[in-house]
């Protein structure tokens, strides 16, 4: 069937949210901020592979969340309990 | 999951069926607008993220603001593929118009002349003829060669494909029926960004009146080249399967009135 990319990268982004969901709840993991993370990176990894260009201002907000948790991870190692 | 669950009952409904996009498939059949697609997810995904907020559980605010995502993910995807739509018809019109207008000039048929339209039923695809005077009837129309300059009877004529051979990403389906003709130009021209509405009314001595409010900055004229007149010849002749003639442009405010006449 003759789908466009965005319809393949919407398709196949919803798949794997949803696997990531299962997979998550089969593992018991309970860090809201991984599974946010991974929405995030499955984002910019589908959006690459299919070749679409979507919204510039999304990319950048969702980048700085990823970074913002990135950032709060490594606080956690480097600086154990100075974050909450 | 929503716009998951409408995709995969999409798909099985429509196996084996020979369509471009099943994201435009959702915004032209109006199953699910992309206003819709970003409302459905962001309730549901509001909705589970504060209920688990209010009793702490991390699966839910995963789970809700994972929806979230999706919805604001599938919205902007959805507007980003009609855009892009919208972009390369434009580039496509504009390119169609331009060797068209560059035609005209070299055979010297832009100044005075009548415009036919043909349906693809004559010659294979739908086209555009551009007769060197005024003249009517100034040949048969059923006959006409498949040349894109001949002359008869002392008048040139250009035969050029239609504006709509251009745009792949349409096709024209076969009805007798006005309504229907008027719905199917209404949804190309609305996607086009070319109108905000569109009226059709058939006369008894075959003439047909187009009634249009257009987008701003979009023209409306008699020339050939101009793709507002040529798409809705092109679209009303192919669909109706009916040679028209274009008689002339009126304007009235914001209101068009375009008139066609069936030979």
């Amino acid at each position: 069937m003759g789908y466009t990319s965005y319809t393949k990268f919407i398709l196949s982004y919803s798949i794997v949210f949803l696997a990531t969901v299962i997979f998550g709840f089969l593992l018991n993991e309970n860090r809201v901020d991984l599974y946010i993370s991974l929405y995030i990176l499955e984002y910019f990894v589908f959006s690459a592979i299919y070749g679409v260009r979507l919204s510039t201002t999304l990319n950048i907000i969702l980048f700085i969340i990823f970074m913002i948790i990135v950032a709060y991870r490594i606080i956690e190692i480097l600086f154990p309990g100075v974050l909450f | 999951m929503l716009p998951l669950i409408a995709s995969l009952l999409l798909i099985y409904e429509d196996i084996g069926k020979d369509y471009k996009s099943l994201l435009y498939k959702f915004y032209r059949v109006g199953v699910m607008k992309p206003g819709t697609l970003l409302a459905l997810p962001l309730g549901l995904g509001l909705a589970l993220l504060i209920v688990g907020l209010t009793i702490w559980s991390t699966r839910l605010i995963a789970v809700g603001s994972g929806i979230l995502v999706l919805g604001v993910v599938s919205y902007v995807a959805i507007r980003s593929e009609l855009e892009l739509k919208k972009v390369s018809s434009r580039f496509e019109t504009n390119f169609y118009e331009n060797v068209l207008r560059l035609m005209l000039e070299e055979f010297e048929l832009y100044d005075e002349n009548t415009i036919y339209f043909l349906p693809s039923s004559l010659g294979g695809e739908s086209s555009i003829l551009i007769s060197h005077k005024n003249i009517d009837p100034p040949i048969d129309l059923k006959t006409v060669p498949k040349r894109l300059f001949f002359e008869h009877n002392g008048v040139f004529y250009i035969r050029f494909p239609s504006i709509i051979s251009m745009l792949s990403a349409y096709t024209v389906s076969r009805t007798n029926n006005v309504s229907e003709v008027e719905s199917q130009l209404d949804s190309f021209l609305k996607d086009l960004g070319l109108i905000s509405s569109i009226k059709i009314v058939e006369k008894p001595d075959g003439t047909l009146i187009v009634d249009t409010v257009p987008s701003k900055d979009v023209v409306i004229n008699d020339v050939p080249t101009n793709s507002f007149l040529n798409l809705t010849g092109s679209i009303i002749s192919d669909s109706l399967n009916s040679i028209l003639q274009f008689i002339k442009v009126e304007r009235n405010g914001d209101i068009y009135r375009i008139y066609f006449r069936m030979i």
